[in-house]
């Protein structure tokens, strides 16, 4: 937690985007049916209306609808799907 | 849509993954660097993915370790395909070539065999045939039959016939050595004929005296054969005769070696004939090659890169097969010169050994029928 702070006063104080950071967590939504989640550590849960992804943020809970994994490598997770909603846990 | 294609390109399967606990296994996959595609999750227990064949083999070991059932269920490929459309037509169309080569290649003799060599040697008989341009690669066409038996005849006085026979590709030419000639007639007057060999006696004709020994018997050199008893002895006593010679060749010999000198070069073959000839000074120099290339689009080329080296006389190694060569002739040339002109050789056999320093050992043995009376 104390790094995230840090991180964020180095980033705010340089006028800098937080991706300077490599193992930043990155969530891109592309459009209702296409999320990319990268610099992940692994899937807790998968089943076709919920993906759970651990990111360096917490815990990413994305739920909808015929949910697939399009993409999974050990950098990046590609869900496609009708994305309904993306959560995070502490 | 370029990942798409080069994922064909490369080859994928579908797969699915049987059991419990699937998270893990695909987590543990990722850590091991396989890239999953088009994760399905079927049920519970059971999800489909898309995978490089190479990475399909890397996660069959992790499934082992889980427990988990891995299946292919259906397999992608650009090759594959176009295999599946073109082998069929490939097939027909490849006998074709097939095909002439083998009917170009069959109006050319390949394998030269020599056979009913006692005297001369087959090496000897392969050179009077190189004389009449008759060596592999010979088309049919030239061969004529008639005259190579007369070439053959007529280039060694110690053959008495030739017969060429072409079946296909190999050309035997079988010798029949000539008789021995009568032994000379010595104007010496014996008193006992003695056996100047080991050997049995097939038979025994005394003209003047007594035979002392019949056809079967074995006799040892110096043994009385015919006896003139106080008067003179003559006659024939012809016997079979076993010799043996022994020959030894070491795994060094005097030969070419490379002197030191040499020179970077670049050949350019065709079907093994040099395309760029080489300059004139490298006469008796040998090439040898360091990497070779196939340039194979259109011809055959090859393009070779090595060392041109010069040779000088010095101590080789000798392959095993070389060294047999040698010691066999060897032990062949040694019994030869002991075999009298007037014997006639019935059977001929070397053996191939090796000692416990390595040398090659050539154990010759020929049997003779010849006529073993000596006077005294």
């Amino acid at each position: 937690m104390a790094k995230r702070k840090r991180r964020h006063r180095i980033t705010e104080t340089l006028d800098l985007p937080l991706e300077v950071f490599p193992d930043t967590g990155k969530a891109t939504l592309l459009s209702r049916s296409c999320l990319v989640l990268e610099n992940h550590g692994g899937v807790l849960e998968y089943a076709a209306g919920l993906v759970r992804v651990i990111t360096p943020d917490g815990i990413a809970r994305v739920t909808g609808e015929n949910l697939a994994l399009r993409v999974l490598d050990a950098e990046k997770i590609e869900i496609s799907g009708a994305l309904a909603s993306l959560e995070f846990e502490e | 849509m370029a990942a798409r294609v080069w994922q064909s390109v490369k080859g994928y399967v579908m797969i699915s993954m049987d059991g419990l606990g699937l998270e893990r296994v695909l987590n543990e996959a990722m850590r091991a660097g396989i890239r999953f595609g088009d994760v399905r999750r079927e049920s519970r227990a059971r999800l489909t993915a898309r995978l490089y064949v190479r990475d399909f083999y890397a996660l069959r070991k992790v499934c082992r370790k889980r427990r988990v059932r891995i299946r292919i269920l259906e397999k992608h490929s650009i090759p594959l395909r176009l295999w599946g459309r073109l082998a069929p037509k490939a097939l027909i169309w490849g006998w074709v070539p097939v095909l002439l080569l083998l009917l170009v290649a069959s109006r050319f003799v390949w394998f030269v065999r020599v056979e009913g060599c006692y005297r001369v040697t087959q090496e000897e008989v392969l050179l009077l045939l190189e004389q009449q341009d008759v060596k592999p690669g010979t088309p049919v066409g030239e061969l004529e039959h008639a005259a190579i038996s007369r070439a053959v005849m007529a280039g060694d006085e110690r053959i008495a016939w030739a017969g060429v026979r072409r079946a296909g590709v190999i050309l035997t030419v079988r010798i029949v050595e000539a008789e021995p000639g009568a032994p000379e007639e010595t104007e010496q007057k014996a008193y006992n004929l003695w056996a100047a060999e080991d050997g049995v006696i097939l038979s025994i004709t005394a003209t003047d005296g007594e035979a002392m020994v019949r056809a079967g018997d074995a006799v040892r050199k110096g043994e009385l054969l015919i006896s003139g008893a106080g008067g003179e002895a003559e006659g024939i006593v012809i016997a079979r005769v076993s010799r043996q010679a022994t020959a030894t060749q070491e795994p060094g010999a005097q030969g070419l070696v490379p002197s030191g000198v040499w020179v970077e070069k670049c050949r350019v073959f065709l079907w093994g004939w040099e395309i760029f000839p080489l300059e004139a000074g490298y006469d008796g120099w040998v090439f040898q090659r360091e990497r070779t290339r196939y340039i194979r689009a259109l011809l055959p080329i090859e393009v070779a890169a090595g060392r041109l080296m010069q040779m000088e006389e010095g101590t080789v190694q000798l392959e095993r097969g070389e060294m047999e060569r040698r010691a066999r002739l060897r032990a062949q040339a040694a019994l030869l010169a002991e075999i009298p002109e007037s014997a006639r050789i019935v059977s001929s056999t070397i053996k191939i050994d090796y000692d416990e320093d390595g040398n090659a050992v050539a154990i010759a043995v020929i049997q003779t029928e010849e006529d073993i009376g000596a006077p005294g």
